[in-house]
């Protein structure tokens, strides 16, 4: 979903970052991409290479940390990964449950060369 | 050197929505987002409320699409202020688009704005507007396997109506599965079934907007 325009989101963020570090060179960009966030790994990885290109961001490696869905039960009150969108404890089969993690669309941190 | 930020990517869109939350409770507007498929009725649902609320409060509605003015005629003859916006090739609302739709508004003045956004059951999940409320309209016709391919749409509404059942004998879609496995996404997650076009159930919907806008207004 959107990847190019998230990747244009990524860049501008960065650029900023960037700025403020004194345009010291990026060598690697970590994002955190939830399994429901709606976004495809390899597209996204596409598209921020392509943009890179001639910018300052060229040739960083881009690391993406893969987030799974992580529910909360409203009942039991226990917390477990999940990969079913039919959202359910597996504890005690309750429906009744939080989303927690997995819907994460981050830039979680930068490396810069010293 | 590592430098860790944390910045969720889309927050230019959330902090522009949050403005938009900002504004509309400062000037008492209850704000629906009205989502769903091309097809499923969202216009038509709009053609049948707006009559039943717009003595009693003032109304406006966001006409969103893509190309033509198609909707946005069709609820002028309403008599009800409509803006309508051309998305430019977008396939959902953003919180800036609506900013700028808003600035034709005079919010002061009003008291229900209803959002149509894109026929779209994946973009406009995404997208925070800064709205009171989120429903989704699905139809009879579009089958029962949608929340779960769409899990999205349905995280994000508060309601979902299920309009054309009046379809029901001539289509292979089985409103109580609708229902369960839309609560199976989420459980939180309201359905209303109806038929616009035959204005069975039509009450409870107005009943269930009447008792959300008395919550906030």
């Amino acid at each position: 979903m959107h990847e190019m325009a998230i990747a244009q989101s990524i860049c501008d963020i960065l650029e900023e970052n960037w700025k403020k570090e004194g345009k010291r060179k990026i060598s690697k960009v970590s994002l955190e991409i939830g399994s429901l966030s709606g976004v495809q790994k390899d597209c996204l990885i596409f598209w921020l290479e392509n943009m890179s290109k001639n910018t300052f961001l060229e040739g960083a490696k881009i690391e993406i940390k893969e987030i799974p869905i992580k529910i909360k039960c409203g009942d039991c009150g226990k917390e477990s990964v999940v990969n079913d969108v039919f959202f359910q404890c597996p504890f005690c089969q309750s429906g009744k449950v939080d989303i927690i993690g997995g819907r994460e669309l981050n830039i979680e941190s930068f490396e810069i060369e010293d | 050197m590592k430098i860790k930020i944390v910045k969720r990517i889309l927050s230019a869109n959330d902090e522009i929505a949050e403005q938009n939350k900002i504004l509309f409770k400062e000037n008492n507007v209850f704000v629906i987002n009205v989502m769903g498929c091309p097809g499923s009725g969202k216009t038509t649902l709009l053609e049948k409320t707006i009559p039943f609320f717009k003595d009693r409060l003032n109304l406006a509605v966001i006409e969103a699409d893509i190309a033509t003015t198609r909707d946005a005629q069709r609820i002028r003859k309403l008599g009800v202020e409509v803006v309508q916006l051309h998305t430019g090739g977008a396939c959902h609302i953003d919180a800036n688009m609506l900013r700028n739709c808003v600035n034709a508004l005079d919010l002061k003045r009003l008291d229900l704005l209803f959002i149509e956004n894109v026929g779209n059951l994946v973009c406009p999940a995404e997208f925070a507007l800064g709205e009171s409320v989120s429903i989704v309209v699905l139809s009879l016709s579009e089958g029962d396997d949608k929340p779960r391919k769409y899990p999205l749409i349905f995280l994000r509404s508060e309601l979902l109506i299920i309009n054309k059942i009046d379809l029901s004998p001539y289509v292979d879609c089985s409103i109580k599965k609708l229902k369960e496995d839309a609560k199976r996404v989420n459980h939180k997650i309201e359905v209303i079934e109806l038929s616009c076009r035959t204005g069975d159930g039509l009450d409870k919907w107005y009943e269930w907007l009447n008792q959300r806008i008395k919550e906030v207004l």
